[in-house]
């Protein structure tokens, strides 16, 4: 477990920007319970709300714009929809302060760029919230991969899937006006960068939606990874699906639930054996405490933090490529049944 | 007839079944411009894959209401809740008239109000056309429609905004929820009945003949005024009807009943549960309490078994038992409707659907 040692250090002060469902469900209840840090402030654009929840959990400040929290904080949380943390991100860190931005890191690669770009030349920490890089199951996959635990990899499947039941309260993930994309960008973007920890980028690819001119809610990609892997990922907003990634090699298969940080499933020699990683029962917040806590250390130990901006951006210039694939082919003229991809 | 193309469309409900894939066709086939009326973000995520304006509101608030129609020329009124009876009230028909008002003061071209056949009741006489009776029945969808719709007729009698109703049967086809994803979920659990044994008349409608319909009743300049019965044009069996869910299940056989079998057990149940809600609120402390608890854990006893075997409530009852088609005519001959796909065709797309989103 991280940093024990930098408890007695100065606390870092935090602020969160965007009180939306995640900051009180998640990130609040990670701050406040971090030594490592303090949570100072607040922003919204909405006063009233930011100024109820300061006071619920007996947080010092609430202000509407980033402006008023300046100098009495060390870093943020950038949890707002993501059309405004280009502007937001580049103010953050003109004032100096380090940057923990929610994914998708901005909607697009020139607004990711926009935000590389001033972290750089503010010597600041970035770092990104793609939280699965903190369960310990797939840490401990990326582990098993590298020892060639499964021998040769040949496929890799992962099926993301859910009835959409997130409590926006700006609807940004369902407003192209808001959003770039839809479950891509918004849900499939967490087991998208798994896969390219795991595996790279990949080599080659077939992508395929059901939006019709507007975001989708659906969607199907068929990837080719280095060592002739191949991948399959299908995802959706408007129903269930298996929720694992299933790993096959010559000498046996893993799989892992998509929602549970500690189990896997191994098959190898034709015994299946269960792995359950003993010490790491968190909860959601317990793994948003552990990114909490690596932001704080990187900034601390100047190091680079686990998941950077350059690997926010390569999702979103992936995202991008697969939007621009199905932006090629012309509507239908009769509308095709809901939900199938094409 | 004049084009939906670039123009301007407000549709409410356009999260539901009718409302969200009139919406999409609107868009993807008739390039018009849709805003549609977002009560529940959750719920737009079908309608978001189309090119179509968001904008939130509620139809029981006048003033989203008002602003979301700003600009509008026409009006599909699709919003329903079929909830408690106050719900249903307050959506359905207070809804209706905050719908009509704006669009009255905005000077809208046109309103297409979606009603419901259940206004006729849930048995309309043979060849019931649109001429028959509204016939208030207890249930508060449809006594909340019939309330409606008089709202609808009395703003137009007073020659405001113009308008069209359209009483679908019932809607089936992909997300349909009551005769299409309810009947699977019940068949998968075993806990389907054909009521009498499924000789009673299906009057349904495919979702895409509907939405026909509608875009039909937003443009024909002979609709305006009149309210118009659609269904598939097909009249079959129920037990044809579910059959098709249950080839798509594998299962060979659906259970049935005899329709006084269904009507008995109904009665009884609701007898049953009658005595059950009344003995829940019986005083933990009152001197009888021994006996109470007992009875009602009696009751309890004898409702499980009834409660497998009725499905249905009496509307139900009445509507899958009843024999009789329905008379479209009028919609072929004013609206010029002629419903495009067959039972068997609309099965097939709905079985793709199911399957593609791991329902069967």
């Amino acid at each position: 477990m991280l940093h024990a040692t930098h408890a007695a250090r100065r606390q870092l002060r935090l602020a969160i920007l965007g009180c939306g469902a995640i900051t009180e469900m998640a990130h609040i209840p990670a701050a406040s319970g971090l030594d490592e840090a303090c949570l100072t402030g607040l922003v919204d654009t909405n006063l009233a709300h930011a100024q109820a929840l300061a006071a619920r959990y007996g947080i010092p400040l609430a202000a509407a714009k980033l402006d008023d929290v300046m100098g009495q904080v060390d870093a943020i949380i950038l949890a707002t929809p993501p059309h405004v943390r280009p502007g937001l991100a580049r103010q953050a860190f003109g004032a100096g302060l380090h940057v923990l931005c929610e994914k998708p890191l901005a909607n697009t690669t020139a607004e990711c760029k926009i935000i590389l770009e001033s972290a750089k030349q503010s010597n600041r920490t970035l770092a990104v919230a793609h939280t699965a890089r903190f369960f310990p199951n797939r840490i401990h996959v990326h582990t098993l991969l590298q020892r060639e635990f499964l021998g040769k990899i040949i496929t890799v499947d992962v099926e993301q899937g859910d009835p959409y039941d997130w409590p926006t309260r700006t609807g940004y993930t369902v407003r192209q006006d808001l959003v770039r994309g839809g479950v891509l960008l918004n849900e499939g973007i967490h087991s998208l960068d798994t896969l390219f920890w795991w595996f790279g980028m990949p080599l080659d690819f077939e992508y395929e939606d059901d939006s019709l001119g507007g975001i989708e809610s659906n969607a199907r990609i068929k990837m080719t990874f280095t060592g002739d892997i191949t991948g399959k990922f299908r995802l959706s907003r408007t129903c269930k699906l298996a929720n694992q990634i299933t790993i096959e090699g010559d000498a046996g298969k893993l799989s892992i639930p998509l929602y549970n940080q500690a189990q896997i499933f191994l098959t190898r020699g034709g015994h299946m054996v269960t792995q359950r990683l003993a010490s790491c029962d968190w909860d959601f917040v317990g793994i948003v405490a552990e990114q909490l806590r690596d932001f704080v250390f990187s900034i601390e130990a100047a190091k680079t933090p686990r998941v950077t901006g350059d690997e926010g951006l390569r999702l979103i210039e992936f995202i991008e490529k697969c939007y621009a694939v199905k932006r090629q082919r012309p509507l239908p003229k009769r509308a095709p049944i809901p939900g199938l991809t094409w | 007839m004049v084009s939906y193309a670039g123009r301007k469309i407000l549709v409410t409900g356009g999260t539901g079944l009718i409302g969200g894939r009139l919406a999409e066709r609107l868009a993807v086939e008739e390039q018009a411009k849709v805003r549609v009326l977002v009560r529940d973000w959750r719920k737009a995520v079908w309608i978001s894959r189309a090119d179509v304006e968001l904008v939130q509101g509620d139809v029981k608030e006048r003033d989203s209401v008002l602003q979301a129609m700003q600009g509008c020329e026409i009006v599909f009124h699709c919003a329903a809740s079929a909830g408690t009876r106050d719900e249903c009230m307050s959506t359905n028909v207070d809804g209706t008239r905050n719908v009509l008002q704006c669009a009255a003061a905005l000077s809208v071209e046109r309103v297409v109000y979606l009603s419901s056949v259940a206004v006729h009741g849930p048995t309309p006489p043979d060849n019931a056309n649109e001429q028959d009776e509204l016939r208030p029945s207890g249930d508060p969808y449809a006594d909340s429609k019939i309330a409606a719709e008089k709202v609808v007729w009395q703003f137009w009698h007073q020659c405001r905004p113009p308008v069209v109703v359209i009483r679908p049967a019932p809607v089936w086809g992909p997300r349909g929820e009551s005769f299409t994803l309810w009947p699977l979920r019940r068949m998968k659990s075993g806990r389907w009945l054909l009521v009498d044994h499924g000789r009673g008349t299906c009057n349904a409608v495919y979702i895409d003949n509907l939405v026909d319909a509608l875009l039909l009743a937003g443009m024909k300049e002979s609709a305006v005024g009149e309210a118009f019965l659609i269904t598939d044009g097909q009249p079959c069996s129920w037990a044809e009807f579910f059959g098709h869910y249950a080839r798509m299940l594998g299962i060979r056989e659906l259970r049935s009943t005899g329709l006084l079998s269904a009507r008995f057990t109904l009665a009884t149940t609701e007898r049953v549960d009658r005595l059950l809600y009344k003995l829940q609120h019986t005083p933990e402390r009152e001197p009888a309490r021994i006996l109470v608890r007992a009875f009602r854990r009696g009751l309890r006893i004898i409702r499980r078994p009834l409660g497998r075997f009725a499905v249905f409530g009496s509307w139900e009852v009445a509507k899958y038992a009843h024999r009789g088609k329905l008379n479209v005519s009028k919609a072929r001959s004013l609206l010029g409707y002629t419903p495009r796909l067959t039972l068997n065709e609309g099965m097939r797309e709905t079985e793709v659907w199911l399957r593609d989103q791991r329902l069967i």
